[in-house]
């Protein structure tokens, strides 16, 4: 599985000193969990994801996947941005098969149907992302990230700029191909519901420096009642872990 | 017109909708007003230009009626010198728009991909655009004499710089989010070229072009003014010697329609690549009524 041991971010700052990001942060992501991370604008929540994706390098301290020391991006760590970030000129099959260009023709095609079928874009395969309304792009980018069949997902705020309804129909969506899958996710969110709802631990981060606070355990069993009291008494401990 | 106002907005392709499904005559109407509403103009002028001639307000050696220009255009037609001119043109434009856009090409990518060319080419490159392009036709004159080369030369210097400021603006301006997803899903150099940054880069080398290839029309007038024994600029200059005010508004005229075509067929070349994009097909719809 995935560790972080002793992870520090530092960022230069013009004439001043660099800002800490990250300072220290150690944590060992669980087979098939899903992790949140919580923390306000700032807390180094997403600075930690793009490190755990490959795609920014810790300052010290290391991340290693299996024993081994990630140095980039590897085909077991898939992400999902905060935007669908679809290449505009290429139709949603395209795009999918951006990640998949390392495999033959044929297991391409066949991993970009299931995939397609998964979330359910069979329909919108040839469709340019232009014609896209924002919960299918984020599908689409989804279907992305799961056709190279990580066993790791990093979501960054992936709801976030969708409408309250699509984004809930697709965190109940992320959740059954979570509860097939087999796979990891790290969720990183400012919604405090979304954490309560959908994750196994939430990571409650503070900023300035980038630590981490606290580690809640949720053990409520899922399908969770968002309106339920275990969700709004999860939700307050996370809030009060926040600012308290 | 506050009769056509709720209409103004809409892309041509809903009108044509619309006047299927119009079952009424004013429909129609509003309809054909807007298909006309471009010529509106032209066509007045025409007819007061016709009409201020006829009365003796300009001089008929000076300002030709339309109909005398019709004239000169038809007879330059029969003669088969209007499409000799036109070709001969038309030839020293196309050689510029190449050897400019592929000059514009290797430097434009050089200085947007890599910071050390940018700094060593650019700034050199930018100053050698401040100098008024038309400066350099004496210098053309000399090196390469006033035939085809000095032409064409000083046309490629036309249309070399808009296409290199766009290709590198483009490339230096690519969106990181996307080289990004490229990077998380391991895509080669080569393939990050491929389905990234060319892709990403091409609607605004296609502005470049077709800035470009205005420039280089704006050129070929200058250098066949300088000294030419056939082409548009030839006819123009023919005709101020001669004393023909027809010709020279003959060949003006067939310099907007040459140009305007050329124009239309890079974009409708380029459109086939970018019909991806919101914007470029109905935006030149649009323009393509005017």
């Amino acid at each position: 599985m995935l560790n972080v041991e002793a992870v520090s971010r530092r960022f230069a700052r013009d004439g001043g000193a660099p800002v800490v990001a990250l300072d220290r942060v150690d944590l060992t992501l669980r087979e098939h969990e899903i992790l949140a991370l919580v923390g306000t604008s700032g807390c180094g929540k997403s600075t930690l994801l793009r490190i755990l994706s490959g795609l920014d390098r810790p300052t010290s301290g290391r991340v290693a996947l299996d024993g081994r020391v990630l140095s980039g991006p590897t085909p077991e760590i898939g992400m999902v941005f905060q935007e669908p970030r679809l290449m505009p000129w290429l139709p949603v099959r395209e795009n999918i098969r951006l990640a998949v260009l390392d495999q033959p023709r044929a297991i391409q095609d066949q991993r970009i149907t299931a995939a397609l079928d998964r979330v359910g874009l069979n329909d919108a395969a040839e469709a340019w992302p232009k014609a896209l309304s924002g919960g299918m792009a984020q599908r689409a980018a989804l279907a992305r990230a799961l056709v190279r069949q990580p066993s790791i997902l990093l979501m960054d705020e992936p709801f976030s700029a969708l409408d309250s309804f699509t984004k809930t129909a697709l965190q109940d969506h992320v959740l059954d191909l979570w509860g097939r899958g087999g796979f990891t996710v790290v969720l990183v969110t400012h919604d405090l519901e979304e954490a309560a709802v959908l994750a196994d631990r939430v990571v409650v981060m503070r900023g300035d420096p980038g630590r981490v606070h606290q580690v809640v355990e949720i053990d409520d069993p899922r399908p969770r009642d968002r309106t339920g009291a275990e969700v709004q008494r999860i939700k307050r401990e996370l809030a009060v872990s926040l600012e308290g | 017109m506050t009769a056509i106002e709720p209409i103004d907005n809409r892309p041509a392709v809903d009108l044509r909708e619309e006047v299927a499904r119009a079952t009424s005559f004013s429909a129609v109407l509003t309809w054909l007003w807007w298909r006309a509403a471009p010529w509106v103009v032209p066509a007045v002028l025409v007819v007061a230009w016709e009409a201020l001639g006829r009365l003796g307000v300009f001089a008929p050696n000076l300002v030709p009626p339309p109909g005398a220009v019709v004239d000169a255009v038809v007879k330059l037609a029969a003669d088969g010198e209007l499409v000799e001119h036109v070709a001969v043109t038309l030839g020293r434009v196309a050689a510029g728009f190449v050897w400019g856009v592929a000059a514009a090409t290797v430097l434009g990518v050089a200085t947007g991909v890599s910071a050390t060319a940018r700094r060593l080419l650019d700034p050199t490159l930018q100053a050698l655009k401040a100098v008024p392009s038309l400066a350099w036709v004496p210098l053309f004159i000399l090196w390469f004499g006033i035939f085809e080369e000095s032409k064409i030369t000083l046309i490629a210097v036309g249309v070399f710089f808009p296409v290199y400021l766009n290709l590198m603006i483009a490339i230096r301006g690519a969106d990181r989010k996307l080289v990004e997803v490229a990077r998380i899903n391991g895509l080669s150099l080569w393939a990050t070229v491929r389905y990234v940054l060319v892709p990403g880069t091409l609607p605004a080398y296609v502005a470049g072009l077709r800035g470009g290839l205005a420039l280089g029309w704006m050129f070929v007038v200058a250098a066949e003014l300088m000294g030419a024994s056939e082409g548009l600029g030839f006819l123009m200059i023919d005709g101020q010697m001669t004393g023909r005010p027809a010709m020279i508004i003959a060949a003006l005229l067939l310099f907007a329609v040459t140009g305007k075509l050329t124009d239309q067929l890079l974009v409708t070349v380029a459109g086939r690549f970018l019909v991806w994009q919101d914007s470029l097909a109905t935006s030149e719809q649009e323009s393509s009524h005017a």
